[in-house]
């Protein structure tokens, strides 16, 4: 008992603790939409850089093809020209540039220009050659930021001189416009990370939402609702199964509930018709004074009926116990011929008064480890069946073969045979098949249930075959 | 022949006691494991009937401690547990017998026959018992003078009969010693041994010997 109470109330606690699905599901869908964010913002960091950059190019650029299309024109020493250059170059944004002649001598410096700027900056392009069409982010130990260009270039027209055009623009509100895109960029991860696990728990929680359900229903199935089924309508495919798989378990619960119902049905209404006819014949016999030999009369019917519960009770206590996995048996080496031939003898004489022959086939020198005991009950059940059920005149044959795994022996009979309806339930304890109960004292309908369970104790299997009118054959194979 | 019951249930005790005592065994009666093992380590008894679900000490550790004190007297288990591994269990600890609860009187008696008769006077070849002589070794009955011919196995169930002449022997003892069945019979496959028997020994002759016990199985009385 104690060990059933304890399987119905195992707790879930897992060993080690391993995360919930849902924990789980979370996590996945957290990091995965935290790394497409990251990598969005990324990418979109990288492109803006980039199309700023391109910007200044371009605008740089411009002002170069507008600085040549000046030198070309008037000379670069010109007055003129110079203010001309300046106020070109002027704006919102002041653009610095250097103009140098073929020899390297300075023909241009925008006024302002800062001495730093032309010693770090703008000596730097010159070193790297100067050709290019796109510049160079470049700091100031001071800490300004210019993008700068240098380009060769070429008066057209009369001179056709060659220049150096280096240009600086001061680019620190792009890089101020950079700071602050990233100053945004960490709280909006850290929220989108936020919400990317909120969310995922919920979507984890809706999705896992069949499992509690399938989860409460299985907790309170119980004797009194074994047909508590669970709908199917709106399950995802995957639970779908599962509930299935489950539902059917239910079902097969339900049978065997029925059966083992049917069968306590069955056993108390077999002790009933004993115990009822010793309380009566007790009653009867102490209700007055009455001679020995009427007693001796009562206390007799007592014990037959006291005989009749007794081996109820042992036949039952047999199949608990064939029922139980752990059953023992004991093997012994045994002369199987020489053991069918001993329950021939024994079974003979009643045989010869019910008009029935019985004979043997066994292979000659067959061997085999078997519970002796119980190879006996086994065989003797079935030869006193086939006895009961053969009519006079026919005849019983008692087989036995060696098998690849052990052997295979084999009652039967020319008798009555079972009806096909009734061959599936042959089995079942306490079935018979002409429903009259009453039919007989000793044959409670247990006898080939004791024999499967003989036959399961050794494990073998035992099968059934049967015409009505033709015949029986009950076959046991019993592995070595 | 002195016996020790050692059985907590009153009723049982009360009345295996009396059927015993009037099969002529005088019986000692303890109703718990403790009682039962002082009783048993002072007393000599011929034979120990110990049942196993004992208040204060189980009759599993009464055989232990009988052995290691070094008595050998014959201990017949009772139990209601009919488990391979409590019989072989009980037969490692020393115990001679086993008998499964719901058991027949007449089985109790008849093993406590054989236990005590272990070492048994020697079978006398003849065995006489008023006009019938039985003669084991030439397989012979002789009754009123006439001989009567039995298969080998209708002598063996007649001449068991005899040996135990006056006891009653149930269906399954006969089919145990006879025919070397050891299975409780649901059958009445013995009783038609028994009519053929029967019809040889005692139809022809006036006084019949084998009778039936209702219940019980049948005795050999003359």
């Amino acid at each position: 008992m104690s060990s059933v109470s304890n399987v119905l109330s195992v707790r879930w606690e897992s060993p080690r603790r391993t995360p919930s699905l849902a924990t789980r599901l979370t996590a996945w869908y957290a990091a995965t939409a935290f790394l497409l964010v990251l990598l969005a913002t990324s990418v979109l960091y990288w492109s803006l850089t980039r199309a700023i950059g391109e910007q200044n190019d371009q605008f740089l650029l411009s002002k170069v093809f507008v600085l040549q299309k000046l030198l070309s024109e008037k000379s670069v020493n010109d007055r003129l020209m110079q203010l001309e250059i300046a106020e070109d170059l002027g704006g919102p944004e002041p653009i610095y540039v250097q103009i140098r002649s073929g020899d390297g001598a300075v023909a241009f410096e925008t006024p302002n220009i800062s001495p730093e700027l032309v010693s770090k900056g703008l000596a730097r392009a010159h070193a790297t050659g100067g050709d290019r069409t796109s510049g160079y982010k470049f700091t100031t130990p001071s800490g300004k930021l210019y993008w700068i260009m240098s380009i060769p270039t070429q008066s057209y027209g009369p001179s056709e001189a060659q220049f150096q055009i280096d240009l600086a623009m001061d680019v620190g509100d792009d890089e101020s416009l950079l700071r602050h895109y990233e100053s945004w960029l960490l709280p909006v991860l850290s929220i989108s990370f936020v919400m990317a696990v909120v969310i995922g728990f919920q979507i984890a929680r809706r999705g896992l939402a069949p499992l509690d359900r399938l989860t409460q229903i299985a907790g309170g199935i119980g004797v009194s609702n074994l047909n508590d089924r669970i709908s199917l309508k709106g399950l995802p495919t995957e639970i779908r199964s599962l509930a299935v798989a489950f539902n059917n378990m239910m079902i097969r619960l339900q049978n065997s509930f029925g059966r083992l119902s049917q069968f306590s049905d069955d056993i108390a209404h077999e002790l009933r018709t004993p115990l009822q006819n010793i309380m009566n014949v007790s009653e009867i016999a102490l209700s007055k004074a009455r001679g020995a030999e009427e007693y001796r009369e009562f206390l007799e019917s007592i014990l037959e009926n006291s005989g009749r519960l007794s081996r109820m009770v042992q036949s039952l206590m047999f199949l608990a116990r064939a029922d139980n996995p752990s059953a023992q048996i004991v093997r012994e080496k045994l002369d199987v011929c020489r053991e069918i031939e001993r329950i021939k003898e024994f079974f003979d004489p009643a045989a010869a008064e019910a008009g029935v022959s019985i004979s043997i086939s066994c292979s000659v020198g067959l061997n085999a480890s078997l519970d002796r005991t119980l190879l006996q009950r086994a065989i003797s059940n079935l030869v006193s069946n086939a006895i009961a059920h053969t009519p006079s005149g026919g005849r019983i044959e008692l087989q036995a073969r060696p098998t690849s795994e052990g052997i295979r022996i084999a009652v039967a009979d020319t008798g009555r045979g079972i009806t096909a309806a009734d061959l599936p339930h042959v089995f079942d304890r306490l079935y018979r098949a002409n429903a009259a109960r009453s039919d007989s004292d000793d044959h409670l309908g247990l006898g080939l249930s004791i024999v499967k369970g003989i036959a399961h104790l050794h494990g073998g299997d035992v099968t059934i075959d049967s015409e009505p009118n033709r015949g029986t054959c009950v076959t046991l194979n019993l592995p070595n | 022949m002195k016996l020790l019951l050692i059985e907590d249930d009153p009723t049982a005790g009360r009345y295996l006691q009396k059927g015993l005592s009037e099969h002529s065994f005088v019986v000692d009666t303890c109703r718990d494991g403790e009682d039962g093992l002082h009783a048993a380590l002072t007393i000599d008894y011929d034979l120990i009937i110990l049942d196993i679900m004992l208040p204060g000490r189980s009759g599993w550790d009464i055989i232990a401690d009988l052995r290691r004190s070094g008595r050998d007297v014959p201990v017949l288990i009772l139990t209601a547990r009919d488990d391979v591994r409590d019989r072989v269990r009980g037969l490692e600890l020393g115990a001679d017998d086993y008998l499964v609860k719901p058991f027949a009187f007449a089985e109790l008696v008849a093993r406590i026959r054989t236990l005590l008769r272990r070492a048994p006077p020697r079978k006398s070849d003849v065995v006489n018992i008023s006009d019938l002589t039985i003669d084991v070794r030439r397989h012979r009955v002789v009754r009123e003078g006439l001989s009567i011919d039995l298969t080998p196995k209708e002598f063996m169930l007649f001449s068991f009969l005899a040996e135990r002449a006056g006891e009653v022997l149930s269906r399954t003892l006969i089919a145990e010693h006879v025919w070397d069945m050891n299975f409780d019979s649901d059958t009445n496959v013995v009783d038609v041994h028994i009519r053929r028997l029967r019809a040889k020994v005692d139809d022809p002759f006036e006084r019949k010997i084998i009778h039936t016990v209702r219940g019980l199985g049948y005795v050999l009385r003359v």
